[in-house]
């Protein structure tokens, strides 16, 4: 047990829990890079400087296209259960697959550390991707589920091959486009990033880059979805 | 590499198409030019390959396979954005969402390792979504179907990749410790990769995300997002875990799922034979297809991987083929509810060409390819004493195309006596990309073209 791998493998967790816990877009969408940035060196990639880059890349594109999509849409659903259950639970799998993977040691070829925060990941994801029509939460999901399942594979095989951190490179960039088309449709659809809702009577069809914040008492709700003047 | 040139003008033009999808002309034009080209760089691969042997490769499946299939791909994209744009249903960014999802397919098909594959395969799947997410071109629903169908995506791929990892770990790096995965690991292993599979293809009980997209967005957009983005994926995992890697004893394991593969395509003939409406029988009778590719999943013997590719290739064109005939049966008489498409094959003889094309292209006939590959999957797993009845099975989903044809043959429906002449011309164009999806189709059940 490396202390310098624990404390990345504790700081990629709480930095998914932060992404899914928070109600600020940006902040969910920054956590969610940290732990993009962070997820490949508890993997092991540190040897491989390309495959390296190419995830690093990836990580700033899909936050850099998800926070044009969320541009003056600052709040998101959050959790509906508050940061602290959500991290407990997030704690509690991830000690759940530090002791599976010591109990594996011997079979499993990377660091237990990697598949602790895998499975931490992997349980802090599944509510915001599986349940609810936040189109910014879903996104966030998909993409901490891909770097979840990215360490267990590393816990589980070591440090993966050039070739696999690429290929999630390329689908981490995906998800980051396809979430942003997802937020900009459910924008222009609802006003605000809840897939398939309606719009109310009367209020604009596109809101402009920096509008004014909702009425008091609805953070960040846009000012279409205000009272009627 | 001699793949390159085709993703080179995949991902270029696919690119560009899609950044210029607010001018309409400019963005059609370069993702139909790509599409085109695409197909020209696949069948120079492919030439090249054949005629010159084989060139450097160190990936997952032959090039020749990879080659077929993208030119397939390809051609079939361009027909579907024709066949939209006749009936006036084509999304802005379908063209260009065609170009990148083939061109992550062939990634995806070409290397060297499954858990690349898998991923890359997801990053297919989730590409193709976009067209449902275009203003104007899908619904509200259409959108929230996409979303759902994303989900689905990404959660199939994350399992199958997780999955993956397990059933091909290999020694430790200092190769002290010999690695022995308990059965019951790889028996649960197995079972994941063949949910992520059948979740993928829309096999009931999975069928809910696909039916939901399939009911609310373009049908132009649909063999893009239900057919080639999971037939991809389901060969991806039939080219590297079926049969498992691991040598362990997974009777039980294949035996559910096999029961699992007949019953969802029993299930899905029943659904498609009770629903009303063209796109949730093209869902239902996709996720038929979708039971008999587990049978792959399921077999332990090897011939089963040839035949799996045969019959998700057929599949693929073959339902492209079926989704351009309802593109455009329904841009003609303004409606896809079956009550209002009585008499359609009466009145419009090219489309029951296109239709009887598409049909005997999804059940070919006694010695074709993909009749010979569904044999093979249905009675492989299987006791010789049961074949016949596995085979009676998969071949139930024929009946979808006897109602489809029955429902043709009544007395015609105003809506489709009565079509106006303006759009008879405009959809002579859709007509004439069903009738080429059929004759494609054909080709490929037929063995004239496959892998």
């Amino acid at each position: 047990m490396s202390p310098g791998l624990t404390a990345l493998a504790v700081a990629v967790v709480a930095g998914g829990v932060i992404a899914v816990a928070t109600r600020d877009a940006r902040s969910t969408i920054i956590a969610t890079t940290l732990v993009a940035v962070g997820s490949p060196i508890l993997a092991g990639t540190l040897l491989l400087p390309l495959a390296l880059a190419a995830r690093l890349v990836s990580a700033l594109l899909a936050a850099y296209l998800l926070w044009v999509a969320v541009r003056g849409q600052p709040a998101t659903a959050g959790s509906p259960i508050g940061w602290p259950a959500e991290a407990l639970v997030a704690c509690a799998a991830g000690v759940a697959g530090f002791a599976g993977a010591m109990a594996a040691s011997g079979a499993l070829a990377g660091p237990p550390e990697a598949t602790a925060a895998g499975i931490a990941l992997l349980v802090a994801a599944a509510a915001p991707l599986f349940v609810g029509r936040d189109a910014l939460r879903m996104t966030i999901g998909a993409l901490l589920a891909a770097q979840g399942a990215s360490l267990i594979g590393a816990g589980f095989a070591g440090a993966p091959a050039s070739m696999d951190q690429l290929a999630l490179a390329v689908l981490v960039a995906t998800l980051g486009a396809v979430g942003a088309a997802l937020i900009v449709r459910a924008r222009e659809g609802s006003g605000g990033l809840e897939l398939g809702a309606r719009r109310p009577f009367g209020a604009r069809a596109t809101q402009s880059p920096g509008t004014a914040p909702g009425p008091a008492g609805a953070p960040g709700i846009g000012r279409h979805l205000g009272p009627r003047p | 590499m001699s793949l390159l040139p085709f993703l080179l003008v995949a991902f270029g033009a696919g690119t560009m198409s899609l950044l210029t999808r607010q001018r309409a002309d400019i963005s059609g034009g370069i993702g139909i030019a790509g599409l085109a080209l695409a197909a020209l760089a696949g069948a120079t691969a492919l030439v090249l390959e054949r005629v010159g042997g084989p060139l450097g490769w160190g990936g997952g499946a032959p090039l020749t396979d990879v080659a077929t299939i993208l030119v397939l791909g390809t051609l079939g994209g361009l027909l579907m954005v024709l066949a939209g744009a006749g009936s006036g249903t084509v999304p802005r960014s379908l063209p260009g969402a065609t170009l990148m999802t083939l061109g992550w397919a062939g990634l995806a098909l070409a290397v060297g390792t499954p858990q690349a594959a898998l991923v890359l395969a997801t990053a297919a799947g989730a590409t193709s979504l976009l067209p449902m997410l275009d203003t104007g071109a899908a619904s509200d629903r259409g959108a929230v179907g996409a979303a759902v169908v994303l989900r689905v995506t990404v959660g199939a791929g994350i399992v199958a990749a997780i999955a993956a990892a397990v059933l091909t770990l290999g020694p430790p790096a200092d190769g002290a410790i010999p690695v022995r995965i308990d059965d019951a690991v790889a028996g649960l292993a197995l079972l994941a990769v063949a949910g992520a599979v059948a979740a993928r293809l829309g096999v009931i009980p999975f069928h809910r995300a696909a039916t939901r997209l399939a009911s609310a967005a373009p049908p132009s957009a649909l063999p893009l997002a239900l057919i080639w983005g999971p037939v991809v994926f389901a060969l991806v995992a039939v080219t590297w875990l079926a049969p498992s890697p691991i040598d362990a004893d997974l009777a039980v394991e294949r035996g559910i799922i096999l029961v699992c593969g007949l019953a969802g395509v029993l299930l899905g003939t029943a659904a498609a034979l009770i629903h009303d409406d063209l796109e949730h029988v093209l869902g239902y009778a996709i996720a038929t297809d979708g039971g008999i590719a587990l049978l792959a999943i399921g077999a332990p013997a090897e011939p089963v991987g040839a035949a799996a590719w045969t019959w998700l290739l057929a599949v693929a064109v073959g339902r492209t083929a079926l989704a351009g005939w309802v593109v455009a049966v329904g841009g003609r008489s303004g409606s896809r509810r079956l009550g209002d498409l009585a008499g359609w094959a009466r009145r419009s003889p090219a489309l029951a060409m296109a239709f009887a094309g598409a049909t005997v292209a999804a059940i070919g006939w006694p010695g074709s390819a993909v009749f010979t590959s569904r044999a093979t999957l249905a009675s492989a797993p299987l006791d010789a004493s049961f074949a016949p009845a596995a085979l009676a099975i998969v071949l139930a989903p024929s009946l979808i195309f006897v109602r489809l044809l029955v429902i043709g043959l009544r007395r015609p429906v105003p809506a489709v006596r009565d079509v106006p002449g303006e759009a008879r011309t405009r959809l002579r164009v859709a007509t004439v990309a069903a009738l080429v999806l059929a004759g494609l189709g054909l080709a490929v059940s037929g063995g004239l073209v496959g892998v």
